[in-house]
Parts: structure tokens; C-alpha cells; sequence
């Protein structure tokens, strides 16, 4: 589909750009905040998009800067936050039914695994595994060469393999099953 | 360890494979999400300084209002309207009309959820009003208004019919 306005980038990728926020952040609040950024910048940032990346690639670019940016803030956010709490008389914090399912499901998930990689690896495997990019592509969105890239996701596969080997006692259900989910 | 087993988790596919459908099963909780628009600005899940940005980016429309108003609900307590709809009321309270055409905002309770929802008029940049949004402090970084510019706190007060000079000189 080719895409000729922001508006149009942004409603077809907000749902998975939110989805790569929280595999990020794994908080459902700071993730609707990154990505709702990510949606303001890319509009306000399209007419100055030249068209030498894929839309979809710069638009990830955009959510990962933010990322980073929001990361070098989240102390100063946290201390906000308990700061007006507390002045205030309210709870911070007020998870809701599908939050707590949401949030279930990714620690059921091997992707609570790759929450403990170091952020450069975690940052290539999100892109890789759960927006399908290109190794050229997540080349472009972090900007750094294809070859880091690779790099990165091949570490970050043996760490993941290691933890499962580690982690599963030999018993009648494989390593196979318990990546899959399918052992209690 | 068997050699079944040995291959099996010697073989990265598995875990491509497996990274792959865990993400499509959590991207289910996110499938009807969507940024929000001048026409379905939702102040309860953003920052308010978001929705007036995003107000001015999709529409042109002046939501700085809400926003500005929110900043001034907590330091300035004495300018709002409570509205304290009693026990018993159910859902949110949405606010009701202004009471005076500087009276933009209101402040009532939620007692389904338990908490305060600050219920406020949007308005569009000739200040006529343009529906009303809703939020709940608890659930949001708050904005602090101390490090808006003195225009901005001005506007913001002045939105709300206060004097900028007597309320910021006393409460802020």
C-alpha cells in the first residue's frame, strides 16, 4: 500500500508501534505515551520526511529517538508523578482488566526474556521479530551499520537459547514445549 | 538432555518462531488502537499538554485551554467548581454546561472508579465551546505548572476567569 499522507502511515502502523512501545517500556501508560508522540511527531514531521527511507522505517525511527529520549527522562517523570500523587491524595497506579491481561500474557511470553537483554539487542529484536524489518531496515530505524545489527541479533538469540537451556530441567517436556508455552 | 532435545533448542528457529507468535498474540490487545484526533481527543489516557498539542496540529483548534486549565487545577484549588454528584451516582459525571462563559471547567468525582475526574470544556481558538473531555489525574503525568512560560500561566488563569497577577502573586 503506498502511503501519501501522515495520517494514513500513522492509522495503519499505530497499533503495532504501540505494541513495540510496550515490548519497551512493558508499561501500558508510558507506551500509549511514546506512541501517541510517535504520532504527533511523524505529522508534524512529514513534510520534512524526504522519501529517501520507507515511511514505515522513519516512522520507527521517530518512535525509537522518542524512546530514548524518554528513557534519559523517566527518572525525573517517576519523581513527577509521585510528587502530584502524593499532593493529591491519589493512587498512581490503576490497571485495568485488559492491562492485567496484557500484561500476564507478555510474562507468559518469551518475550519477558528479552526485557533482560541490554537495550541495543532488545531494540534489534524487537524490530526483527515482532515488525518483521529487514536487517537493512532496522539498520536504517537505529542507524547504525547492517553488520551491528546482525550482530546484535545473533547475540541476543544465543542469550535467549542459553536462558532456555539453563532454565529447563531435561524431563518429558522438551525444550521445544516449554518455548512454546505448552508446559506447566 | 536427549539429543532430541539438544537439537530442538540448539536450533534458533524455534525461538524466531516463537518470538514471531507471541508478538502477533499481544499485538490482539493493541488491534483497535488509535491515535488520538481533533475529533476524538482522549484526555483520560494522554497527557494534557499532548492533546493540546495534538488539537493544534489536526484541527487548529485551541485545546491549550484544557490543558492550561489542568495545570491550574493543582496548585490552585480555590479557582475550580466542585461538584461532588453524591453516592450513588453512577459512571463518570461529565460536566455540566458552564455556569458563566469564563467558567470552563468543572471538577466532580467518579465514584464507580473512586477517584477525582476533572471534567473540562474544549474550546476552539474564537473560545467558543467544543465539546468536553475528561481525565483522571491518577492514571497521568501530571503537568507542572510552574514550568510553563508567564504568558502560558497567564492564558491559563485568565481562561478560567482569575486574575494572573492576584493568583499568582498569592498561591503559586
Amino acid at each position: 500500500m503506498d502511503i501519501v499522507d501522515p495520517e494514513s502511515l500513522v492509522k495503519q502502523y499505530y497499533p503495532r508501534i504501540l505494541r513495540t512501545a510496550y515490548l519497551l517500556s512493558r508499561d501500558r501508560l508510558e507506551a500509549e505515551d511514546l506512541a501517541q508522540e510517535t504520532a504527533l511527531q511523524a505529522m508534524k514531521g512529514w513534510a520534512r520526511f524526504e522519501g529517501k527511507s520507507e515511511p514505515a522505517t522513519w516512522l520507527y525511527s521517530i518512535a525509537f529517538n522518542l524512546y530514548g529520549k524518554q528513557l534519559r527522562s523517566r527518572d525525573r517523570q517517576q519523581a513527577r508523578r509521585f510528587q502530584w500523587a502524593e499532593r493529591n491524595g491519589q493512587q498512581l497506579t490503576s490497571e485495568t482488566a485488559d492491562d492485567a491481561a496484557l500484561r500476564r500474557e507478555l510474562h507468559s511470553s518469551l518475550w519477558n526474556k528479552v526485557a533482560q537483554l541490554p537495550d541495543h539487542q532488545k531494540h534489534a529484536v524487537v524490530l526483527r521479530y515482532a515488525e518483521d524489518f529487514s536487517v537493512k531496515q532496522i539498520a536504517e530505524i537505529l542507524n547504525c551499520p547492517e553488520g551491528t545489527v546482525k550482530s546484535r541479533l545473533h547475540h541476543a538469540l544465543q542469550q535467549l537459547k542459553d536462558e532456555m537451556t539453563n532454565e529447563f530441567p531435561v524431563d518429558d517436556c522438551g525444550p521445544e514445549s516449554r518455548v512454546r508455552g505448552e508446559c506447566t | 538432555m536427549t539429543k532430541h532435545h539438544t537439537d530442538s533448542v540448539d536450533n534458533l528457529d524455534i525461538i524466531e518462531e516463537s518470538l514471531r507468535e507471541d508478538a502477533n498474540r499481544l499485538l490482539t490487545h493493541f488491534a483497535l488502537a488509535t491515535p488520538a484526533s481533533a475529533a476524538e481527543v482522549r484526555p483520560e489516557q494522554r497527557s494534557p499538554r499532548f492533546a493540546a498539542q495534538a488539537g493544534l496540529l489536526t484541527s487548529g483548534g485551541l485545546l491549550i485551554a484544557a490543558s492550561a486549565l489542568l495545570m491550574v487545577h493543582s496548585v490552585h484549588p480555590s479557582s475550580r467548581t466542585d461538584t461532588d454528584n453524591g453516592p450513588g451516582h453512577a459512571g463518570v459525571a461529565m460536566a455540566t454546561a458552564p455556569q458563566r462563559p469564563d467558567d470552563v471547567w468543572s471538577m466532580s468525582m467518579d465514584p464507580a472508579h473512586g477517584q477525582g475526574a476533572i471534567v473540562f470544556q474544549l474550546v476552539d481558538e474564537d473560545g467558543a465551546p467544543a465539546g468536553l473531555g475528561i481525565y483522571y489525574p491518577a492514571q497521568q503525568v501530571p503537568i507542572d505548572f510552574s514550568q510553563l512560560s508567564t504568558s502560558e500561566q497567564e492564558a491559563a488563569l485568565r481562561l478560567i476567569g482569575e486574575d494572573p497577577e492576584e493568583v499568582m502573586t498569592t498561591s503559586i
